[in-house]
């Protein structure tokens, strides 16, 4: 009797995947560009049961098939929200609040490097943060104007799905590329400082502050380069920052 | 079906977690059949959509707030079904204290 109550339950099952497959299909597209494994599976079951369960109350109700898949599926578009990893984040306030921080470092390394303009390379680091902060600037307050005039301000509040998980590793991997910049920058000061000294085995003397001063831009003033990875380090803090409810729910 | 779009709208969802709660209260249960519990319950005038409740399980359970387990169906698709856990219960007596003193500031501070 087991048997036979086994064969009905396959044969119900059977025949009710047939019946949903227009429904088995949109959530297989629902999930096109996602590779298998066994937490997007489990969401793919759990969409779908919903999914049948909707369209059979819909269907019960009178109405027809189709309509009723449509009304069914209309709900449920996007699928990224649902993955781990992803965030739907204010993407615009993003990228001002994190060109806002830019700016403000860039200002602060402009002021820090003032001492060092009477050394050639202070001079020239100096002139490039100051182009930078000036022209920085200038486009923030630009871009800004546009974002809140621009179809009544709309824009600041466009969402896009980001991806948090990649923004973390791309923190680590940004920080650990700078550190290898920092130390080839480092080493090849140190050979150019140090080479005669030790070529010729010379004891290192400095003659003056002058001296002083060459050495510490020289080896100081690439590490302004570290605005770069800071502002990569910001990122994840400003997609929580941002995070923002799935805009436009009908 | 019917739902009020707006401000009404956007408050009630951003209280989506203690609802889902209070529909586990009553017993175990899955996706659809939430949704059409509270659809219920509040007259037809807040439908909540899947995306928001799929995130809100997502989250209730990252907090263990509630659990999952799969139903075993004659008929379609395994259901995921889902119960409260006693932190979602405190969880839950904890939001409606609070939503009952909002309540009550609002009241007090908004009418006449």
């Amino acid at each position: 009797m087991s048997e036979w109550r086994k064969g009905k339950a396959g044969r119900h099952r059977s025949q009710a995947a047939e019946r949903h497959e227009p429904l088995r299909r949109y959530v297989d597209d629902l999930f096109r560009n996602y590779k298998p494994n066994r937490q997007i599976q489990e969401l793919k079951e759990e969409i779908l049961s919903n999914l049948e369960a909707k369209v059979d109350d819909l269907t019960a109700s009178g109405i027809p098939y189709p309509e009723a898949v449509r009304q069914a599926t209309a709900d449920i578009q996007r699928v990224d929200v649902l993955i781990d990893g992803r965030r739907t984040v204010a993407i615009n306030r993003l990228w001002m609040e994190l060109a806002r921080y830019g700016l403000l470092l860039t200002l602060t390394a402009w002021i820090l490097t003032i001492p060092f303009t009477v050394l050639r390379l202070g001079l020239q680091t100096n002139l490039l943060l100051m182009g930078l902060s000036v022209a920085g600037s200038i486009l923030y307050f630009a871009v800004y104007a546009i974002l809140t005039r621009w179809q009544g301000g709309r824009l600041m509040a466009a969402v896009k799905t980001v991806r948090y998980d990649a923004a973390l590793k791309r923190r680590t991997m940004v920080w650990g590329l700078w550190g290898c910049f920092i130390a080839a920058v480092t080493f090849t000061n140190a050979a150019v400082t140090f080479g005669s000294n030790i070529w010729f085995a010379r004891p290192f003397r400095l003659d003056g502050p002058y001296q002083l001063a060459v050495l510490a831009a020289r080896f100081g003033l690439p590490l302004v380069s570290i605005i770069v990875p800071l502002l990569f380090h910001r990122i994840p803090f400003l997609i929580l920052k941002h995070e923002a409810e799935e805009a436009h729910e009908a | 079906m019917g739902t009020e779009q707006g401000i009404s709208s956007d408050i009630i969802r951003g209280h989506i977690d203690p609802i889902i709660l209070r529909v586990l209260l009553n017993g175990d249960n899955y996706g659809y059949e939430i949704i059409k519990t509270i659809a219920k319950r509040s007259g037809g005038r807040y439908v909540l959509k899947e995306p928001t409740l799929y995130t809100s399980l997502k989250r209730l359970e990252r907090l263990r707030w509630i659990e999952s387990f799969w139903g075993d169906e004659s008929q379609g698709g395994r259901r995921k079904y889902y119960r409260i856990t006693p932190l979602g219960k405190a969880a839950y007596d904890a939001a409606l204290k609070e939503w009952r003193t909002a309540r009550e500031i609002l009241d007090l501070l908004l009418d006449e």
